[in-house]
């Protein structure tokens, strides 16, 4: 007999992600009301409550939506989408491949709404001058701002999500994830240029002449504020350095203040914060104006998401989940194998920050009833899946989302299916390459 | 709509809100539009000229070609001066003045003129007393002029120091063609 506040978590967690997968509900209001549900029966109680909620995560996020803000408002990525169109020299196939390069890294370190929503406008006016079909460069864009997130800490939430909760620090996700991403991306483009490098030629000629139009362009007039363009970008650099030193900060600064701890190290949300105050209190924006442009709907999604997944840790539901695949698998490499392609087939159809959210707990799970099975390589296993099931469908992940959005907006259409030929294919191929690299790594 | 569409639609307003058209808007004041691209047609372009709007740099000399129209140059010699010279000390004090300022005229005509037919342009001059301003106005309306370059120290005093002489900022204000200021 199922325990009925399992079965009210059970039940609730469930109509809570239909109601975040239809969106007929802002998604935030969705978990937070699924959130209110399990408090308001006791299912989660107060103590418990702020456990549960991984401030890691929703602390990360604001900074970073912070020092992006500010930096957005200096012109800093309309400059970068100015810049990689002049470099395409008019040739349609570069266009495509410096676009997709640059979505991915900026999506390494940016969040990938952020980016293609700045990066589309950019690739709809190049496809306009060139009279060509842009929809090569959407697909583009939206694989490689998957792939590319999936490649450091801080790319995608999932990610941001598994560090936080497991420990991780940003050079170990950049070490395991980052060479795989690397891969991927060769691959993604590979695969681009068959299916699209015939639509994506056109003669000498045209070339100059799309080449000369784009030269046109002054990148010089995408920048708003001269003086916010150099604060942005050194700070940018600087919290990106501070990620990477961010596990070892004591041992560096101990050797020029001995009064630090050679043990301490930051959290990646300390770093984020940090970052967020040094650009505020440089930039002499007025705070408010920043504070109020934080997508603070997307952080009580998050809260409402950790209590509803935290009602599934007390009531037991996730241990006995996590009974059920030890059961099933044997070994390390096994377990690498179902949570891979479960988590990469799961995010296609439905969300993968609250799969990631629910998968975590399971995985901590796997790990204390210590049979045998390393956890450490799961973590990149399920960031693997989480990330890349992002490309596998259009509703799938949020960059997916944005760039179909914009594209219908301007009477672009690209339907469910279009998308799942192309996205279908690329999931299957970067995630076995993806877990063929780790199982290379970890010796199986 | 298909259900997929819609719950594109719903997720694309909940993560992007109104995000899209202040990315949009950013845009629009830097990229190149279609109409921007599109050089527009003019038949007949003018440039005033005096002793203050003499040289003519080769750049805007190049653009101005580059629209294969008629460009008539015109010098004129202010009336109200040469009304006051002819009255404060006579007839032949003014016909002297104005000797020296046709030939002064001419060689500022000629010279921009050369430059002109240089660049490929088919070139009209024209030399008369009158005034700045409203003459200028007058030739736009009567020869059906599309474009006006002038240069920003254009009916200038030798003792004003404007960055844009006061009769051009009227003139930009007056006439209802394009005008290229250099």
């Amino acid at each position: 007999m199922i325990p009925i506040e399992t079965l009210i978590a059970v039940v609730v967690f469930i109509i809570s992600y239909i109601l975040i997968i239809d969106e007929r509900v802002h998604r935030a209001v969705a978990a937070m009301i699924g959130a209110a549900v399990v408090v308001f029966l006791g299912i989660v109680p107060w103590d418990s409550l702020l456990e549960h909620i991984d401030f890691g995560t929703i602390f990360l996020l604001m900074g970073m939506m912070i020092i992006i803000n500010v930096a957005s408002k200096s012109g800093l990525f309309e400059y970068i989408a100015i810049i990689t169109a002049k470099r395409a020299k008019g040739s349609p196939l570069l266009v495509m491949v410096l676009f997709a390069i640059v979505t991915a890294v900026l999506s390494a370190f940016l969040d990938n709404v952020t980016t293609v929503l700045l990066l589309t406008p950019m690739l709809l006016y190049i496809a306009k001058v060139m009279k060509i079909n842009p929809i090569p460069f959407l697909f583009a864009e939206i694989l490689a701002s998957n792939v590319g997130g999936m490649g450091t800490l801080i790319g995608d939430p999932p990610n941001i999500m598994i560090a936080s909760s497991a420990g991780l620090s940003f050079n170990e996700f950049l070490v395991n994830m980052g060479p795989i991403a690397a891969v991927d991306m060769v691959i993604v483009l590979i695969f681009l240029f068959l299916v699209y490098g015939k639509n994506l030629k056109v003669s000498k000629d045209e070339q100059g002449v799309l080449a000369r139009t784009l030269d046109g362009l002054d990148e010089q007039a995408a920048i708003l504020d001269r003086t916010l363009f150099k604060k942005s970008v050194v700070v940018l650099l600087f919290v990106i350095l501070l990620f990477f030193m961010h596990s070892s900060i004591g041992a560096i600064l101990n050797t020029v203040l001995p009064f630090v701890s050679p043990t301490m190290t930051l959290e990646p949300a300390e770093v984020a914060l940090i970052g967020a105050a040094i650009i505020l209190l440089w930039s002499r924006l007025q705070p408010e104006e920043i504070f109020e442009k934080i997508e603070w709907p997307a952080l009580f999604f998050f809260g409402g998401l950790f209590v509803l997944v935290g009602a599934l840790v007390e009531t037991g539901v996730i241990s006995d989940l996590a009974q059920v695949l030890i059961g099933l698998v044997g070994t390390t490499g096994e377990a690498m194998f179902v949570i891979a392609w479960f988590s990469a087939i799961a995010s296609a159809i439905v969300d993968n920050i609250p799969l990631t959210a629910a998968l975590i707990p399971l995985i901590h799970d796997i790990g204390a009833a210590g049979v045998g099975i390393d956890i450490y390589p799961l973590w990149w296993a399920l960031s693997l899946g989480a990330c890349l099931g992002g490309n596998g469908t259009a509703i799938a992940a949020s960059a997916n989302v944005v760039v179909i959005g914009i594209a219908e907006r301007e009477n672009l259409k690209i339907t469910f299916m279009d998308f799942m030929k192309v996205g279908m294919v690329v999931l299957f191929l970067t995630v076995a390459v993806g877990l063929g690299m780790l199982y290379l790594m970890y010796g199986f | 709509m298909g259900y997929s569409s819609e719950v594109i639609h719903r997720k694309f307003r909940d993560f992007v809100g109104n995000r899209y058209d202040a990315v949009l808007k950013d845009y629009q004041e830097f990229l190149i539009t279609e109409e921007d691209l599109v050089l527009p047609e003019y038949a007949s372009i003018l440039v005033p000229m005096d002793l203050y709007a003499s040289e003519i740099s080769e750049n805007v000399i190049r653009l101005l070609a580059a629209y294969e129209v008629p460009v008539t140059l015109v010098y004129i010699s202010d009336r109200y001066v040469h009304d006051v010279i002819k009255e404060s000390l006579g007839e032949e004090a003014v016909e002297a003045y104005q000797k020296k300022k046709d030939e002064l005229g001419d060689g500022i005509l000629k010279k921009a003129e050369q430059a002109f037919i240089s660049a490929g342009a088919s070139v009209k001059i024209r030399r008369f007393i009158g005034h700045k301003g409203q003459d200028v106005e007058k030739i736009v309306v009567s020869e059906d002029i599309d474009l006006i370059a002038v240069s920003k120290k254009y009916g200038m005093a030798q003792s004003e120091d404007y960055h844009l002489s006061p009769l051009v900022a009227r003139l930009t204000q007056h006439l209802q063609i394009p005008t290229i200021i250099y």
